[in-house]
């Protein structure tokens, strides 16, 4: 225990109403030194990521404050000595007790949950960035959003969105949140507020990773929405409550909106877009990137064509085709439980519309014939497709039609 | 002037009759002027009465009170009063009223006596 | 001279109200009026009570009789209080009981030769003269069965006039006289159409056991031949039998629609005018008497309209204030009746003015425009009502053995309607409905029996993104309830969503 840690009593009760689980003396004295971490490092401090996987929270911290130089470990962790004066350079002119138990009790104040590595409600897709990984989260909302299995789409954008960038993404986030996938973006002006709008009034789940602390809300303008958020989904920060936004904690907090994406689509982009710089990270990581096209002759979609040229972006027209890249059959809330019959019915949506052509129409029974199930799971599949158009009733049956259109 | 049958003469007598054993006294029997005849007039402290006398054998061409219409009536009232023109002194303090007399059956002296007061 | 008194009903609609029928013998010239409002049949009476009481062998007294009918404000229509004044005027002479006849209600018109003829509206008079209390009833000898199906009242048929006075303890000779008889009604066939002959349509059966189940709506829509009829008429037989109280106020109406009532019928009536029907012969009309039409008739039962299309739109909306409120309302100079019109509405309609629109094998020749123009007339607030849309093939023989195996008999198919409608009568007791069909869309969206989100999810969706309207979202509740009390499950699921958004969407794109 080093001098700037308060005692074992004081840990724990300035710990408790942030976490969950048992808090022995053990946990709270790891969890302060994974605290004082976060408040010594920028995030995306992969020197210190590598410092902590090799030596553990307390002794690289102990190690660190004191100013030794545990040459074992830093071997062991790849790190030069001149990488590690430097990086020590970075991090003492930072220890600041006080700071540190503030930002628990503003944490305290208002309802910010800690997530941990060893918690496990910690997402498991924050993995990839490795080293780059941020030691803790901050979490206001929902605690178990971001380990949930629900396929996750980023939607990000510019600030400086038109209004047909809004309009594409409000249209998107409907309709994926209508096929039960989740939304995440960074609550900015644009594009990113629009795909949480959209999310909240479909009823969806949304969650919003923040620059600043979790605590607050930024822009300030958006305040009520991210209140929103927090209520059916999560806001989320790597930085300690308290701590203001910079330009470097935004473009590091793009590389947790990939990272919590299954694909990142970006909507619309001017030709230096920050929000390249979230494609930049989903590409980084291997994840599926999209981008929305817009009129050639539109600066702010400038940014998409380039991702599309040079980025390798798909082009990304509708729901249907963010659906696509998220690959494999999406839980929809079509599935519903068998209607008799025993064992596991896979997608039962997707045997009905393989039955079915865009252009002969089929009568239900032919459909049930074909998709293998009986004629009365058929038309209740059929009854909610048309609720989209996916499916439309034509002379002598059914067949398939173009989503995205309303059937009054 | 027309010549009352058998019938209708009998039928007087017997509504006279009638009367005067309630209390009436006859003042006058077939009274007539050019207008018409009243069958009989009859008075009792009070009350000065003419009555429309109807005798029949049986009521097989309906009951003799239904040949009694308003026309018929109206005339009756306007006869009461040109006798009481005629006979001023008859009538003081006497109320004038217009009664009906039906004698049914074969012989009116035995017959049935109908009697309405005060046609209205 | 003196006065009698006995009883007769005026009727409004199904209800009566009674009618104290006073008379009044003054020494005066004689005549014969009769006041209190009557109508111009009824002031015919006179010459009906003079000829029937003179070849009856009663004697009128040859003095002033004055009837009165009170309470004098009741309008009075028709030739029902024939024998209510003939028993008051002769019994004021005295020959008869007078405490028998004030405590009895007279219902009938009198011929000329004295015999009692039957009247309409016999039964709702004699349940009206019950629920107030009165002790027998003195009715035509014809309508003897359809009075009697009410409890609670001693009733006398009589044959002429001459026994409702000797009944009240008059001396009259009986002429032993040949009653007069009923009308002669079309019959109740005695078993239903049986719906196990309606082969290889079981999408059509499966809508309508669901129609039945939760009392919704139904349009068809099908080229001539694909059945429609058929399954019209196969609903009522499926449909729960009616209780007594229904049952009887079937019967009341059909006895005021003139038809011979003896006993109560306790299958659903099914009305089926022509679509050339006037608006008259569906609202109910008559020019002294207010007789109910086929939508009054059909109360309690279905209301079948075959090529709605083609029906006048002053006609279809009559429909609306029946399909509001569960009752019809016939104005007839200055006077008002009204009409229980609760039905299930069966509507039926070729898919284009040729009838061959999509159907295999049939090339149809009607030009779009033609087409929509055909469909457009039907009216949406018309089909606003309409739960469930189906769409009718024609079936072919080969298909016809195919399937055979698979009817579902009447039997089958009324039992699993029980069985939905308890459960759904059940769930709905503290409530003011007992129809899934009926029940109001703020009770079922936001009341103690709303759906969990999970399950209305795609509806949610759709609503907000404007592919459904309140209406519809509505109305897909509804019958994914029913669905849910066919399946025996306590609440819908998403799948009985899905089914019964197909059974909306079964004809519409």
């Amino acid at each position: 225990m080093t001098d700037f840690l308060p005692n074992a009593r004081d840990a724990r009760a300035a710990l408790l109403p942030l976490v969950n689980g048992e808090l022995d003396d053990e946990r709270a004295r790891r969890l302060l030194a994974v605290h004082a971490w976060s408040c010594l490092i920028e995030p995306g401090d992969a020197i210190a990521g590598r410092l902590v996987s090799t030596m553990g929270h307390e002794e690289a911290l102990a190690a660190a404050v004191a100013g030794r130089s545990p040459t074992a470990a830093l071997d062991a962790a790849g790190i030069t000595s001149r990488t590690w004066q430097e990086a020590l350079k970075r991090w003492l002119p930072r220890v600041n007790e006080r700071a540190m138990r503030d930002a628990l009790d503003v944490a305290r104040r208002a309802g910010v949950s800690l997530l941990t590595p060893e918690d496990p409600q910690w997402p498991a897709s924050l993995a990839d960035l490795g080293d780059h990984a941020p030691l803790l989260l901050w979490v206001r909302g929902d605690l178990g959003r971001l380990s949930d299995p629900t396929p996750t789409v980023a939607l990000v954008g510019a600030r400086a969105s038109t209004s047909y960038g809004e309009h594409v993404t409000m249209e998107i986030a409907a309709e994926l949140v209508a096929r039960g996938v989740a939304i995440v973006s960074g609550a900015a002006y644009g594009i990113d507020g629009a795909a949480h709008r959209a999310v909240l009034t479909a009823g969806g789940t949304t969650v919003a990773i923040l620059a600043g602390g979790a605590d607050r809300p930024y822009p300030s303008g958006h305040a009520h929405l991210i209140d929103g958020v927090a209520q059916s989904g999560a806001v989320v920060s790597e930085v300690p409550c308290g701590s203001a936004p910079t330009k470097w904690r935004f473009l590091q907090r793009n590389r947790l909106i990939a990272a919590l994406a299954d694909v990142t689509v970006v909507v619309e982009a001017g030709w230096r877009s920050g929000s390249l710089n979230t494609a930049g990270h989903a590409a980084a990581l291997g994840r599926a990137l999209g981008a929305v096209p817009g009129p050639v002759t539109s600066p702010a979609s400038a940014g998409c064509h380039r991702l599309m040229r040079e980025f390798d972006a798909q082009c990304v027209t509708s729901a249907d085709d963010v659906v696509e890249l998220l690959g494999g059959p999406t839980p929809t809330l079509f599935d519903m439980p068998p209607v008799q019959g025993p064992g596991e019915r896979t997608d039962d949506v997707t045997r009905v519309t393989d039955a079915m052509s865009f252009r002969a129409p089929r009568e239900t029974s032919d459909i049930a014939r074909r998709a293998g199930l009986t004629p009365e799971e058929v038309t209740a599949i059929l009854g909610l497709l048309t609720l989209d158009g996916s499916v439309i009733r034509a002379e002598g049956g059914w067949r398939r039609g173009r989503t995205g259109v309303p059937v009054p | 002037m027309a010549a009352k049958d058998v019938l209708g003469r009998a039928g007087e007598d017997r509504a006279a009759r009638y009367l005067e054993e309630r209390g009436y006294v006859v003042l006058d029997r077939n009274w007539r002027i050019r207008e018409g005849e009243l069958d009989l007039v009859v008075a009792r402290p009070g009350e000065l009465v003419v009555v429309e006398v109807k005798t029949r054998r049986g009521d097989g061409f309906g009951h003799p009170f239904e040949a009694i219409d308003d026309r018929k009536q109206r005339r009756l009232w306007r006869l009461a009063v040109a006798w009481i023109a005629a006979h001023p002194d008859q009538a003081q303090g006497r109320r004038l009223r217009l009664d009906a007399v039906a004698i049914i059956g074969p012989d009116p002296a035995i017959a049935v006596v109908e009697h309405i007061e005060d046609l209205r | 001279m003196s006065t009698a008194r006995t009883w007769a009903v005026a009727l409004s609609g199904l209800d009566g109200a009674l009618v104290e029928v006073e008379a009044d013998l003054s020494n005066q010239r004689p005549e014969f009026r009769i006041i209190g409002l009557p109508d111009k049949a009824l002031a015919e009476a006179v010459q009906r009570v003079h000829n029937a009481s003179a070849n009856c062998g009663l004697v009128l007294p040859r003095r002033r009789l004055t009837v009165n009918l009170s309470p004098a404000s009741l309008p009075k229509h028709g030739s029902a209080f024939d024998v209510a004044i003939a028993i008051a005027a002769l019994a004021t002479e005295g020959a008869m009981d007078s405490d028998s006849i004030a405590q009895t209600v007279h219902i009938g018109e009198l011929g000329l030769d004295g015999r009692l003829r039957p009247v309409p509206g016999v039964l709702p008079a004699v349940m009206a003269a019950a629920r107030e209390g009165i002790g027998r009833v003195v009715v035509p000898h014809a309508n003897t069965a359809e009075a009697s199906l009410v409890e609670g009242i001693e009733v006398v048929g009589a044959v002429s006039l001459a026994d409702v006075a000797r009944w009240h303890g008059a001396e009259v000779e009986d002429r032993h006289l040949d009653p007069v008889p009923a009308p002669v009604s079309a019959d109740d066939a005695s078993r239903a159409p049986e719906l196990a002959e309606v082969i290889g349509q079981r999408d059509a059966v499966d809508a309508l056991i669901t129609a039945a189940a939760g009392g919704h709506h139904m349009m068809m829509s099908g080229p001539p031949g694909a059945g429609k009829t058929m399954l019209a008429t196969r609903l009522p037989g499926i449909l729960p039998p009616l209780d007594d109280a229904a049952a009887l106020e079937v019967a009341a109406i059909r006895s005021l629609a003139g038809d011979s009532v003896s006993a109560l019928s306790r299958r659903p009536p099914l009305e089926a005018p022509h679509h050339s029907a006037s608006i008259a012969a569906l609202v109910g009309g008559g020019s002294r008497v207010v007789r109910p039409g086929a939508i009054a008739r059909a109360t309690h039962g279905v209301l079948f309209l075959d090529e709605v299309g083609e029906f006048a739109p002053s006609v279809l909306d009559a429909l609306r204030q029946p399909l509001e409120s569960g009752a019809i309302t016939i104005h007839r100079a200055g006077v008002a009746a009204s009409f229980p019109a609760s039905f299930q509405l069966i509507l039926a309609t070729n898919p284009c003015p040729c009838g061959n629109y999509g159907v295999r094998g049939a090339s149809c020749a009607c030009p779009p425009i033609a087409i929509r123009r055909y469909l457009g007339r039907l009216s949406g607030p018309l089909l606003d009502r309409v739960d469930i849309e189906l769409g009718l093939a024609r079936v072919s023989v080969a298909q016809t053995a195919a399937f055979a195996a698979d009817a579902v008999t009447t039997d089958a198919a009324a039992a699993r309607v029980a069985e939905a409608r308890g459960r759904a009568s059940h769930r709905l007791r503290d409530t003011p409905w007992q129809l899934n069909a009926r029940v109001s869309g703020p009770w079922l969206r936001d009341g103690p029996l709303a759906l969990a989100p999970v399950v209305r999810r795609p509806l949610d969706a759709a609503l907000h993104r404007g592919s459904l309207t309140l209406r519809g979202y509505d109305r897909v509740l509804r019958v994914a309830w029913t669905l849910g009390d066919l399946a025996g499950r306590a609440s819908p699921t998403v799948h009985d969503i899905g089914r019964a958004l197909f059974m909306k969407k079964g004809i519409t794109t």
